[in-house]
Protein backbone atom coordinates (compact mmCIF):
# COMPACT_ATOMS: atom_id res chain seq x y z
CA UNK A 1 0.00 0.00 0.00
CA UNK A 2 1.51 3.13 -0.89
CA UNK A 3 1.81 5.84 2.01
CA UNK A 4 4.37 8.05 0.04
CA UNK A 5 3.72 9.90 -3.27
CA UNK A 6 6.97 10.25 -5.58
CA UNK A 7 7.32 14.00 -4.82
CA UNK A 8 7.44 13.22 -1.11
CA UNK A 9 4.09 13.73 0.23
CA UNK A 10 3.08 11.39 2.85
CA UNK A 11 -0.13 9.68 2.89
CA UNK A 12 -2.42 10.19 6.12
CA UNK A 13 -5.18 7.62 4.35
CA UNK A 14 -6.09 5.29 1.38
CA UNK A 15 -9.47 6.97 1.08
CA UNK A 16 -9.89 5.07 -2.14
CA UNK A 17 -7.40 2.16 -3.28
CA UNK A 18 -7.65 0.66 -6.63
CA UNK A 19 -10.93 2.02 -7.11
CA UNK A 20 -12.55 0.33 -10.68
CA UNK A 21 -14.66 3.28 -12.37
CA UNK A 22 -16.03 0.93 -14.63
CA UNK A 23 -17.40 -1.77 -12.30
CA UNK A 24 -18.38 0.53 -9.02
CA UNK A 25 -21.58 1.88 -8.92
CA UNK A 26 -22.16 5.68 -8.67
CA UNK A 27 -22.18 7.28 -6.03
CA UNK A 28 -18.44 5.44 -4.90
CA UNK A 29 -18.33 6.49 -1.35
CA UNK A 30 -15.39 5.69 1.04
CA UNK A 31 -15.67 4.31 4.83
CA UNK A 32 -15.59 7.04 6.98
CA UNK A 33 -12.15 8.64 7.45
CA UNK A 34 -10.96 9.68 10.90
CA UNK A 35 -10.10 13.12 10.56
CA UNK A 36 -9.39 14.74 13.97
CA UNK A 37 -7.76 17.11 12.47
CA UNK A 38 -10.22 18.61 10.27
CA UNK A 39 -10.42 21.79 11.94
CA UNK A 40 -6.56 22.69 11.32
CA UNK A 41 -7.57 23.02 7.65
CA UNK A 42 -4.07 20.95 6.42
CA UNK A 43 -6.03 18.07 5.13
CA UNK A 44 -6.12 17.50 1.36
CA UNK A 45 -7.29 15.17 -0.85
CA UNK A 46 -5.93 13.96 -3.61
CA UNK A 47 -7.24 11.42 -6.52
CA UNK A 48 -4.95 9.76 -8.58
CA UNK A 49 -5.20 7.44 -11.97
CA UNK A 50 -4.09 4.23 -10.71
CA UNK A 51 -4.29 3.08 -14.22
CA UNK A 52 -5.34 5.24 -17.29
CA UNK A 53 -8.88 6.22 -16.43
CA UNK A 54 -11.67 7.88 -18.76
CA UNK A 55 -14.28 9.31 -16.22
CA UNK A 56 -17.52 10.82 -17.47
CA UNK A 57 -20.66 12.19 -15.77
CA UNK A 58 -24.48 12.54 -16.00
CA UNK A 59 -26.15 13.42 -19.51
CA UNK A 60 -28.71 15.63 -20.25
CA UNK A 61 -30.43 15.51 -23.56
CA UNK A 62 -32.12 18.12 -24.72
CA UNK A 63 -35.71 17.32 -26.24
CA UNK A 64 -36.98 18.42 -29.96
CA UNK A 65 -38.16 22.05 -30.09
CA UNK A 66 -39.84 23.75 -33.02
CA UNK A 67 -38.71 27.41 -33.25
CA UNK A 68 -41.70 29.79 -35.24
CA UNK A 69 -40.76 33.31 -36.17
CA UNK A 70 -42.80 35.69 -36.42
CA UNK A 71 -42.68 39.12 -36.74
CA UNK A 72 -41.15 40.74 -33.59
CA UNK A 73 -41.49 37.56 -31.38
CA UNK A 74 -39.54 34.16 -31.29
CA UNK A 75 -42.04 31.57 -30.53
CA UNK A 76 -40.81 28.21 -29.01
CA UNK A 77 -42.99 25.19 -29.74
CA UNK A 78 -42.43 23.49 -26.48
CA UNK A 79 -43.21 19.84 -26.34
CA UNK A 80 -45.74 18.26 -23.75
CA UNK A 81 -43.65 16.10 -22.34
CA UNK A 82 -41.22 18.17 -21.56
CA UNK A 83 -42.04 19.76 -17.84
CA UNK A 84 -40.37 22.80 -17.23
CA UNK A 85 -41.26 26.04 -14.17
CA UNK A 86 -38.84 27.83 -15.57
CA UNK A 87 -36.01 28.79 -18.74
CA UNK A 88 -33.40 31.57 -18.33
CA UNK A 89 -32.39 33.17 -21.59
CA UNK A 90 -28.57 33.58 -21.99
CA UNK A 91 -27.55 36.82 -24.02
CA UNK A 92 -24.62 38.24 -25.17
CA UNK A 93 -24.54 41.15 -21.90
CA UNK A 94 -26.05 38.41 -19.64
CA UNK A 95 -29.05 36.26 -18.58
CA UNK A 96 -32.80 36.70 -17.70
CA UNK A 97 -35.74 34.82 -16.95
CA UNK A 98 -37.70 35.03 -19.69
CA UNK A 99 -40.50 32.79 -18.37
CA UNK A 100 -44.38 33.87 -18.93
CA UNK A 101 -46.75 33.31 -16.71
CA UNK A 102 -50.43 34.07 -17.08
CA UNK A 103 -52.29 33.60 -13.46
CA UNK A 104 -49.70 31.38 -12.03
CA UNK A 105 -50.00 29.21 -15.20
CA UNK A 106 -47.10 28.60 -17.60
CA UNK A 107 -48.26 30.23 -21.12
CA UNK A 108 -47.56 27.76 -23.66
CA UNK A 109 -45.50 28.29 -25.97
CA UNK A 110 -42.83 30.69 -24.74
CA UNK A 111 -42.86 33.33 -26.69
CA UNK A 112 -39.25 34.93 -26.84
CA UNK A 113 -38.47 39.18 -27.24
CA UNK A 114 -36.00 39.06 -30.06
CA UNK A 115 -34.63 42.54 -29.89
CA UNK A 116 -31.53 41.03 -28.98
CA UNK A 117 -29.68 37.80 -30.12
CA UNK A 118 -30.03 34.65 -27.80
CA UNK A 119 -26.89 32.64 -27.18
CA UNK A 120 -28.89 29.88 -25.24
CA UNK A 121 -31.91 28.58 -23.81
CA UNK A 122 -31.60 27.30 -20.51
CA UNK A 123 -35.34 25.25 -19.55
CA UNK A 124 -35.33 24.47 -15.30
CA UNK A 125 -37.70 22.48 -13.07
CA UNK A 126 -36.96 23.68 -10.03
CA UNK A 127 -33.39 23.98 -9.61
CA UNK A 128 -32.73 21.08 -12.03
CA UNK A 129 -31.93 21.56 -15.52
CA UNK A 130 -34.08 19.82 -18.01
CA UNK A 131 -33.30 21.00 -21.40
CA UNK A 132 -30.60 22.85 -23.25
CA UNK A 133 -31.29 25.21 -26.64
CA UNK A 134 -28.15 26.24 -28.16
CA UNK A 135 -28.03 29.17 -30.29
CA UNK A 136 -24.89 30.07 -31.13
CA UNK A 137 -24.22 33.89 -32.10
CA UNK A 138 -23.13 33.44 -35.25
CA UNK A 139 -21.82 36.09 -37.71
CA UNK A 140 -23.36 37.78 -40.59
CA UNK A 141 -26.35 36.29 -41.61
CA UNK A 142 -27.05 33.86 -38.97
CA UNK A 143 -27.37 34.97 -35.65
CA UNK A 144 -29.46 32.74 -34.06
CA UNK A 145 -28.33 29.41 -35.82
CA UNK A 146 -25.56 26.88 -36.22
CA UNK A 147 -25.36 24.50 -38.95
CA UNK A 148 -28.92 24.75 -39.86
CA UNK A 149 -29.81 22.80 -37.40
CA UNK A 150 -32.06 25.83 -35.44
CA UNK A 151 -33.52 28.64 -36.80
CA UNK A 152 -31.68 30.83 -38.89
CA UNK A 153 -32.55 34.02 -39.36
CA UNK A 154 -31.78 35.89 -42.30
CA UNK A 155 -30.71 39.84 -41.61
CA UNK A 156 -30.33 42.59 -43.66
CA UNK A 157 -27.58 45.27 -43.82
CA UNK A 158 -28.60 46.46 -40.21
CA UNK A 159 -28.66 43.37 -38.59
CA UNK A 160 -33.05 43.84 -39.09
CA UNK A 161 -34.58 40.32 -39.41
CA UNK A 162 -35.91 39.77 -43.15
CA UNK A 163 -37.17 36.29 -42.61
CA UNK A 164 -36.38 33.02 -40.76
CA UNK A 165 -35.91 29.24 -42.08
CA UNK A 166 -37.87 26.75 -39.62
CA UNK A 167 -35.96 23.62 -39.01
CA UNK A 168 -36.47 21.05 -36.32
CA UNK A 169 -34.10 20.75 -33.50
CA UNK A 170 -31.44 18.21 -33.49
CA UNK A 171 -31.07 15.96 -29.97
CA UNK A 172 -28.71 17.58 -28.44
CA UNK A 173 -26.84 16.26 -25.25
CA UNK A 174 -24.70 17.78 -23.36
CA UNK A 175 -22.37 15.85 -20.17
CA UNK A 176 -22.12 17.63 -16.66
CA UNK A 177 -19.08 17.15 -14.83
CA UNK A 178 -18.55 14.07 -12.15
CA UNK A 179 -18.56 15.35 -8.91
CA UNK A 180 -17.49 14.84 -5.32
CA UNK A 181 -19.71 15.07 -2.25
CA UNK A 182 -18.22 15.62 1.15
CA UNK A 183 -20.24 14.09 3.85
CA UNK A 184 -19.32 15.44 7.78
CA UNK A 185 -20.22 12.80 10.65
CA UNK A 186 -19.49 13.12 14.73
CA UNK A 187 -17.42 10.50 16.79
CA UNK A 188 -20.74 8.64 17.33
CA UNK A 189 -21.18 8.43 13.22
CA UNK A 190 -23.95 10.97 13.94
CA UNK A 191 -24.85 12.77 10.18
CA UNK A 192 -23.69 16.31 10.53
CA UNK A 193 -23.63 17.86 7.19
CA UNK A 194 -23.80 16.87 3.53
CA UNK A 195 -21.56 19.27 1.28
CA UNK A 196 -23.33 18.63 -2.44
CA UNK A 197 -20.98 18.81 -5.32
CA UNK A 198 -18.03 20.47 -3.95
CA UNK A 199 -15.56 19.67 -7.06
CA UNK A 200 -15.72 18.98 -10.22
CA UNK A 201 -13.46 16.43 -11.98
CA UNK A 202 -13.15 17.69 -15.94
CA UNK A 203 -14.28 14.84 -17.82
CA UNK A 204 -11.82 12.97 -19.83
CA UNK A 205 -9.19 10.59 -19.75
CA UNK A 206 -5.96 10.42 -17.16
CA UNK A 207 -2.91 8.75 -17.43
CA UNK A 208 -1.44 6.50 -15.00
CA UNK A 209 0.25 8.77 -12.23
CA UNK A 210 -1.89 11.70 -13.20
CA UNK A 211 -4.22 14.32 -10.88
CA UNK A 212 -7.96 13.97 -11.21
CA UNK A 213 -8.60 16.45 -8.53
CA UNK A 214 -7.27 17.90 -5.19
CA UNK A 215 -8.82 19.60 -3.01
CA UNK A 216 -8.77 20.23 0.66
CA UNK A 217 -11.63 19.43 3.42
CA UNK A 218 -13.65 22.48 4.00
CA UNK A 219 -14.61 23.25 7.59
CA UNK A 220 -14.52 27.13 8.02
CA UNK A 221 -18.38 27.36 6.65
CA UNK A 222 -19.50 24.22 9.62
CA UNK A 223 -19.19 26.95 12.11
CA UNK A 224 -22.76 27.79 10.71
CA UNK A 225 -24.34 24.37 10.34
CA UNK A 226 -25.54 22.86 13.83
CA UNK A 227 -23.08 20.67 15.77
CA UNK A 228 -20.68 21.47 12.75
CA UNK A 229 -17.79 22.05 15.68
CA UNK A 230 -18.16 18.31 16.41
CA UNK A 231 -16.86 16.92 13.19
CA UNK A 232 -15.01 13.47 13.76
CA UNK A 233 -15.08 11.56 10.45
CA UNK A 234 -16.14 11.99 6.72
CA UNK A 235 -17.00 10.24 4.22
CA UNK A 236 -15.94 11.57 0.13
CA UNK A 237 -18.53 10.39 -2.18
CA UNK A 238 -17.29 10.82 -6.05
CA UNK A 239 -20.56 10.67 -8.46
CA UNK A 240 -20.07 9.58 -12.07
CA UNK A 241 -21.54 7.35 -14.55
CA UNK A 242 -19.97 3.91 -14.23
CA UNK A 243 -21.47 2.57 -17.75
CA UNK A 244 -18.92 4.85 -19.64
CA UNK A 245 -16.34 5.11 -17.18
CA UNK A 246 -12.98 3.06 -17.07
CA UNK A 247 -9.96 2.17 -15.43
CA UNK A 248 -9.39 2.36 -11.47
CA UNK A 249 -8.26 5.67 -9.54
CA UNK A 250 -6.91 5.74 -5.92
CA UNK A 251 -7.94 8.62 -3.53
CA UNK A 252 -5.64 9.72 -0.35
CA UNK A 253 -5.96 11.98 2.53
CA UNK A 254 -2.88 14.06 2.53
CA UNK A 255 -1.55 16.57 5.66
CA UNK A 256 -0.32 19.59 4.59
CA UNK B 1 -12.22 46.77 5.30
CA UNK B 2 -11.22 43.85 7.08
CA UNK B 3 -8.02 41.86 6.98
CA UNK B 4 -9.01 39.77 9.68
CA UNK B 5 -11.66 37.22 9.85
CA UNK B 6 -13.63 36.75 13.39
CA UNK B 7 -11.30 33.20 13.94
CA UNK B 8 -8.47 35.08 13.73
CA UNK B 9 -7.74 34.45 9.87
CA UNK B 10 -5.23 36.74 8.60
CA UNK B 11 -6.32 38.15 4.60
CA UNK B 12 -3.72 38.55 2.76
CA UNK B 13 -5.83 39.92 -0.59
CA UNK B 14 -9.44 40.94 -0.66
CA UNK B 15 -10.59 39.57 -4.61
CA UNK B 16 -14.11 40.76 -4.09
CA UNK B 17 -14.83 43.54 -1.86
CA UNK B 18 -18.66 43.93 -1.28
CA UNK B 19 -19.31 43.25 -5.68
CA UNK B 20 -23.15 43.28 -6.57
CA UNK B 21 -23.98 40.51 -8.50
CA UNK B 22 -27.29 41.35 -10.10
CA UNK B 23 -25.25 43.27 -12.69
CA UNK B 24 -24.17 39.90 -14.83
CA UNK B 25 -23.76 36.10 -14.66
CA UNK B 26 -20.45 36.23 -14.26
CA UNK B 27 -17.73 38.21 -11.78
CA UNK B 28 -13.95 37.85 -12.65
CA UNK B 29 -11.58 39.59 -10.28
CA UNK B 30 -8.45 40.95 -11.04
CA UNK B 31 -5.12 39.28 -11.07
CA UNK B 32 -4.03 38.08 -7.66
CA UNK B 33 -0.46 37.81 -7.25
CA UNK B 34 0.38 34.02 -5.84
CA UNK B 35 4.15 33.87 -5.25
CA UNK B 36 3.32 31.51 -1.96
CA UNK B 37 0.84 29.13 -4.55
CA UNK B 38 2.89 25.87 -4.69
CA UNK B 39 2.85 25.60 -0.81
CA UNK B 40 -0.41 24.63 -1.07
CA UNK B 41 -1.26 27.44 1.75
CA UNK B 42 -3.03 29.81 -0.31
CA UNK B 43 -7.20 29.79 0.09
CA UNK B 44 -10.25 31.47 -1.26
CA UNK B 45 -13.12 31.91 0.78
CA UNK B 46 -16.21 33.98 -0.76
CA UNK B 47 -18.58 35.19 1.70
CA UNK B 48 -21.95 37.67 1.80
CA UNK B 49 -21.38 40.72 1.57
CA UNK B 50 -23.58 43.89 3.06
CA UNK B 51 -26.55 42.73 1.70
CA UNK B 52 -28.24 39.34 1.32
CA UNK B 53 -26.08 37.53 -1.41
CA UNK B 54 -29.01 35.67 -3.63
CA UNK B 55 -27.49 32.95 -5.88
CA UNK B 56 -30.54 31.48 -7.82
CA UNK B 57 -28.10 28.94 -10.16
CA UNK B 58 -27.95 25.51 -8.52
CA UNK B 59 -25.18 24.95 -8.77
CA UNK B 60 -23.25 28.24 -9.45
CA UNK B 61 -19.62 27.64 -10.06
CA UNK B 62 -16.10 28.51 -9.53
CA UNK B 63 -13.12 28.65 -12.50
CA UNK B 64 -9.20 29.27 -11.48
CA UNK B 65 -7.52 30.66 -14.53
CA UNK B 66 -3.70 30.30 -13.66
CA UNK B 67 -1.13 33.26 -15.40
CA UNK B 68 2.65 33.35 -15.31
CA UNK B 69 4.21 36.61 -14.56
CA UNK B 70 4.03 38.25 -17.95
CA UNK B 71 0.50 38.00 -17.63
CA UNK B 72 0.02 36.81 -21.12
CA UNK B 73 -2.10 33.81 -22.22
CA UNK B 74 -3.28 31.50 -19.84
CA UNK B 75 -1.11 28.79 -18.71
CA UNK B 76 -4.12 26.49 -17.60
CA UNK B 77 -7.61 27.17 -16.59
CA UNK B 78 -9.64 24.51 -13.85
CA UNK B 79 -13.60 25.23 -14.91
CA UNK B 80 -15.66 24.76 -12.75
CA UNK B 81 -13.40 23.70 -10.37
CA UNK B 82 -15.91 24.11 -7.20
CA UNK B 83 -19.49 25.07 -7.11
CA UNK B 84 -21.89 26.79 -4.59
CA UNK B 85 -25.29 25.74 -3.98
CA UNK B 86 -28.27 28.15 -4.91
CA UNK B 87 -29.52 29.98 -1.95
CA UNK B 88 -29.10 33.17 0.59
CA UNK B 89 -25.90 33.76 2.19
CA UNK B 90 -26.20 36.62 4.63
CA UNK B 91 -23.23 39.21 5.48
CA UNK B 92 -20.35 36.84 6.76
CA UNK B 93 -21.55 33.22 5.57
CA UNK B 94 -19.41 31.37 3.50
CA UNK B 95 -20.63 30.01 0.05
CA UNK B 96 -17.61 27.93 -0.34
CA UNK B 97 -14.25 28.20 0.64
CA UNK B 98 -11.20 26.20 -1.15
CA UNK B 99 -7.58 26.00 -1.18
CA UNK B 100 -5.94 26.97 -4.60
CA UNK B 101 -5.22 23.61 -6.38
CA UNK B 102 -1.20 23.80 -7.61
CA UNK B 103 -0.52 19.36 -7.80
CA UNK B 104 -2.09 19.51 -11.15
CA UNK B 105 0.06 22.04 -12.60
CA UNK B 106 2.52 19.83 -12.62
CA UNK B 107 0.84 18.04 -15.49
CA UNK B 108 0.46 21.16 -16.98
CA UNK B 109 3.50 22.70 -19.84
CA UNK B 110 4.85 26.14 -18.11
CA UNK B 111 2.95 24.81 -15.27
CA UNK B 112 5.65 26.04 -12.82
CA UNK B 113 5.70 29.28 -13.60
CA UNK B 114 2.22 30.38 -12.42
CA UNK B 115 2.44 34.11 -10.97
CA UNK B 116 -0.61 34.79 -11.15
CA UNK B 117 -4.34 33.58 -11.02
CA UNK B 118 -8.01 34.95 -11.52
CA UNK B 119 -11.21 33.50 -10.24
CA UNK B 120 -14.26 33.40 -11.66
CA UNK B 121 -17.42 33.14 -10.66
CA UNK B 122 -20.19 31.89 -13.16
CA UNK B 123 -24.09 31.81 -12.14
CA UNK B 124 -27.37 32.93 -13.44
CA UNK B 125 -27.84 36.74 -13.74
CA UNK B 126 -31.80 36.26 -13.62
CA UNK B 127 -33.07 36.19 -9.83
CA UNK B 128 -29.19 36.45 -8.24
CA UNK B 129 -28.87 39.63 -6.05
CA UNK B 130 -26.80 41.33 -3.31
CA UNK B 131 -23.54 41.75 -2.75
CA UNK B 132 -20.28 39.17 -1.79
CA UNK B 133 -16.63 39.82 -0.70
CA UNK B 134 -13.96 37.08 -1.50
CA UNK B 135 -10.80 36.90 0.36
CA UNK B 136 -7.27 35.44 -0.34
CA UNK B 137 -5.48 33.65 3.14
CA UNK B 138 -2.78 31.93 4.11
CA UNK B 139 -3.32 28.63 6.11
Amino acid sequence: MDNILRDGTQIDQTVFKELDLNETSSPAVSDYIVVPALYTGNLHIEIVAKEECEIHGEEITSTVIWSIYTEEDLLLNIPDELTYSKIIAQYPDGEEEITQYEEGELVIPQVIPTEKNIVKLTFYQDDEIVAIFNMDKGKGYQIISEDGNYVIRIVDEEGNPVYDIWQEVDEDTIELSPYIDIEYFDREKNFVFKLEKYVNIPIGVYFAGTIMSEFSLPFKFLKDIENGDKCYYVKISLNYVNDTSSGKLNAYLIWR
Amino acid sequence: MPNIFNDGTQVDQIIFDDISIADASSKTSDFMVVPALYTGRLEVVLMGGSTDCVLATNPATVDIIYYAKSKGSAIHTWSTYVSISAGTYKKGKILTEFHIPYRKLKEVANGDKVFYVKIKINYTQAGSSGNLNAYLVWK
